[in-house]
């Protein structure tokens, strides 16, 4: 009964409208409409720029004899050297080179010794002089380089738009053109020692690490029968919905790695004020099983609209399941929102608790802000699951090997993440019943100081 | 049915609060009296268990001190200062409580009716606790710490900032509870205690300078 009470206190609050606004937002900027897309997709409907460059709808069967069944992640070192090359010259001659050091972007600027550097490395990739490299001919790159498209006289305007045909991307390997086509005048392994030294001049986050040139051009061409496999793994393996599952848990993670927090750190606050605290102190409830109320109906509180919103996706599935005959695992949302976002969920949520209560103060939220950003800074969008990872990132509806592949580190760190919310719990539990008996009373030190520091200050503007 | 204290003291740091406390509190109301800094409300919190002594021994009805959750459930305190979530409705809010005092549902529903009625709240039962006025408050406040029908009472301060015609209404609510309780309340104002108590205490910088009737507390008083 307590629970329930705890919990419609939680979600009348003002915090927790913020906190549905939050997420409903995020969940409508990445994932919403994903599902419907790729059922129209797959009866034929016009497919969105992505799918198509993916090879298609992961619903639709390809077909034998089609141009393109979409990329897979391949390192051929010609596509690697090209691509990186590329986006070096550009941004060598704008000297502005994009970096994420913390998933955000940031502009960094080189000085001349570094942008020598730079040229130097440029110089001796391409084989080409300062002169040349300012100004390449028409032609030089491949029109579609991994993420860079050239233009170029290709490009039809109509009515404001562009449109250019793909072509084959590409990469010439005769060594006696290499000043009208680029032709690396290196080994692919001294190339990557060479984005090594570039990565260091240019920061953390740059374009130019192997991780990022893979993401960017580690692209090969899926054969007719690669694509058929992907796809009855999608049906067959998958039952489709676990894929849809795999692609909201990872958006959905984003932000129950952070806003728990905020719930977390609101409830336990405004228990602060001296009476408030001590009227509900001297009822007989322990301490141990009232925190722990508390914190499963924040838990319910934070997973309650992540499960509503999952049904977005799984009704359209069950339907395309009963039009199609395909078997769709109805379970597959809940088993992965509990498996995947449950111990995110559970720690942060722990962790804002456990602060909260040892400090009276909203501290918890910048502690989670710090670990949210140092998390976000360090996991790629797949398969880059550490022991100690909060957010577990799958950013595609493909890939499902991923998972399996990393099957046994994903347990562990799902795990750890739940033993961790279960020991901050307790902590908790125990702070929590020292200061009921008066003990670890931080909370009024720090409205002391602080309420000293402010009548100081008040006083100092007054003169 | 009795509060025996015997030697308490309770120290911050160099800083005594409480200093040898001996008294003996019989069933009936007891009135701790003191000046600001006295040292009241620090026993007061003591007896409600949401403060640890330093040193010294208290029983209360036979009970030990030490064993927190028997004595929540025989003691009913309502602190000098108190609130309530402000959005919280008075029927909420004592049903929140009640559920911190672990009732059973039906003697929950029961006892806050009844308790309603008897602090004459009853009208206020739908109203938002932000919107009580002080005396509504005040009288919340002795409905939740009867919300477990307790042996013993621990009012401190209770009439603070009650205009006099609720304070007399006040005494009377308090003399109606009295019967086969123990109320202790605290109080600056000693026309409180002549009122409602048989007998008193007078503390002094965190030491008992005088306890015995009512009646003789005009000695000490002077």
């Amino acid at each position: 009964m307590l629970f329930f009470k705890e919990l419609k206190r939680v979600c009348l609050s003002p915090v927790y409208v913020l906190f549905l606004a939050l997420l409903l937002f995020s969940w409508n900027e990445n994932f919403r409409g994903v599902t419907e897309e790729e059922i129209a997709a797959a009866a034929g409907e016009e497919q969105g720029i992505a799918a198509q460059l993916m090879g298609g709808a992961i619903l639709a069967k390809p077909r034998e004899g089609a141009d393109h069944y979409g990329g897979k992640r391949e390192e051929i070192p010609e596509k690697i050297m090209c691509g990186g090359i590329d986006n070096l010259i550009r941004e060598y001659l704008a000297n502005s080179y994009a970096t994420y050091p913390f998933t955000y972007y940031k502009e960094v600027v080189l000085s001349q010794e570094e942008q020598e550097k730079i040229l130097a490395v440029i110089e001796e990739i391409t084989g080409l002089g300062e002169e040349k490299i300012r100004d390449l001919p028409e032609g030089y790159f491949p029109r579609v380089n991994g993420n860079t498209i050239h233009m170029g006289d290709n490009a039809e305007a109509q009515e404001g738009s562009y449109s250019y045909r793909v072509e084959e991307s590409g990469v010439s390997r005769e060594s006696k053109n290499y000043t009208q086509k680029f032709v690396a005048q290196v080994s692919y392994e001294r190339f990557k020692e060479l984005m090594g030294k570039v990565e260091k001049i240019v920061g953390k986050g740059s374009s130019y690490s192997m991780e990022q040139l893979l993401a960017y051009y580690g692209q090969g061409e899926m054969t007719y029968e690669e694509a058929l496999k992907e796809y009855e793994r999608t049906i067959y393996e998958d039952r489709v919905s676990v894929a849809f599952a795999r692609l909201f848990c990872d958006y959905m993670t984003r932000a129950l790695g952070l806003y728990p927090v905020f719930l977390a750190a609101a409830l336990w606050l405004r228990d602060r004020p001296r009476g408030r605290k001590e009227l509900l102190d001297s009822k007989q409830i322990g301490t141990a099983k009232f925190v722990f109320l508390r914190f499963l109906a924040l838990l319910a509180a934070v997973l309650a609209p992540v499960l509503l919103l999952s049904l977005e996706s799984l009704i359209p599935l069950l339907g395309y399941g009963a039009e199609t005959g395909i078997a769709i695992d109805a379970l597959a949302f809940v088993k992965y929102i509990l498996w995947w976002l449950l111990p995110t969920a559970a720690v942060v949520t722990a962790l804002g608790m456990a602060l909260t209560i040892f400090t009276c103060t909203p501290l918890a939220v910048l502690a989670q802000l710090i670990w949210w950003f140092a998390d976000s800074a360090a996991t790629g969008l797949s398969g880059d699951t550490r022991l100690f990872t909060l957010m577990v990132r799958h950013n595609t509806l493909r890939g499902g090997e991923l998972i399996r592949e990393n099957w046994e580190i994903l347990w562990l760190n799902r795990g750890l993440m739940l033993v961790l919310a279960a020991l901050l719990v307790i902590l908790s539990a125990g702070i929590a019943k020292k200061k009921r008996e008066g003990k670890l009373d931080y909370g009024s030190v720090l409205e002391k100081y602080v309420g000293i520091f402010k009548t100081r200050l008040s006083a100092g503007l007054r003169r | 049915m009795e509060i025996t204290i015997e030697h308490l003291s309770k120290n911050y740091g160099r800083h005594k609060v409480l200093e040898d406390v001996t008294l003996s509190i019989p069933q009936g109301m007891f009135g701790l009296l003191g000046g600001n800094g006295s040292g009241k409300t620090t026993l007061m919190r003591i007896l409600a268990t949401v403060l640890d002594p330093t040193g010294g021994r208290v029983q209360i009805n036979g009970v030990d001190l030490k064993e927190k959750r028997d004595i929540r459930r025989i003691v009913g305190y309502l602190p000098q200062e108190f609130s309530m979530y402000p959005r919280m409705s008075v029927y909420s809010a004592l049903d929140y409580l009640g559920l911190l005092a672990e009732l059973p549902a039906k003697v929950r529903r029961e006892r806050i009716q009844g308790l309603l009625e008897q602090v004459n709240l009853e009208q206020e039962r739908s109203k938002p606790f932000g919107r009580l006025s002080g005396g509504m408050r005040r009288r919340f406040g002795i409905a939740q710490a009867l919300l477990n029908d307790p042996q013993v009472l621990i009012l401190d301060e209770p009439t603070a900032g009650l205009d006099p015609d609720e304070r007399l209404r006040f005494y009377r609510l308090l003399r109606q509870l009295s019967a086969g309780r123990i109320i202790l309340m605290s109080t600056h104002v000693a026309a409180d205690i002549e009122a409602t108590c048989q007998r008193a205490a007078f503390l002094s910088a965190g030491r008992v300078v005088f306890q015995g009737e009512t009646k003789n507390l005009k000695e000490i008083r002077g």
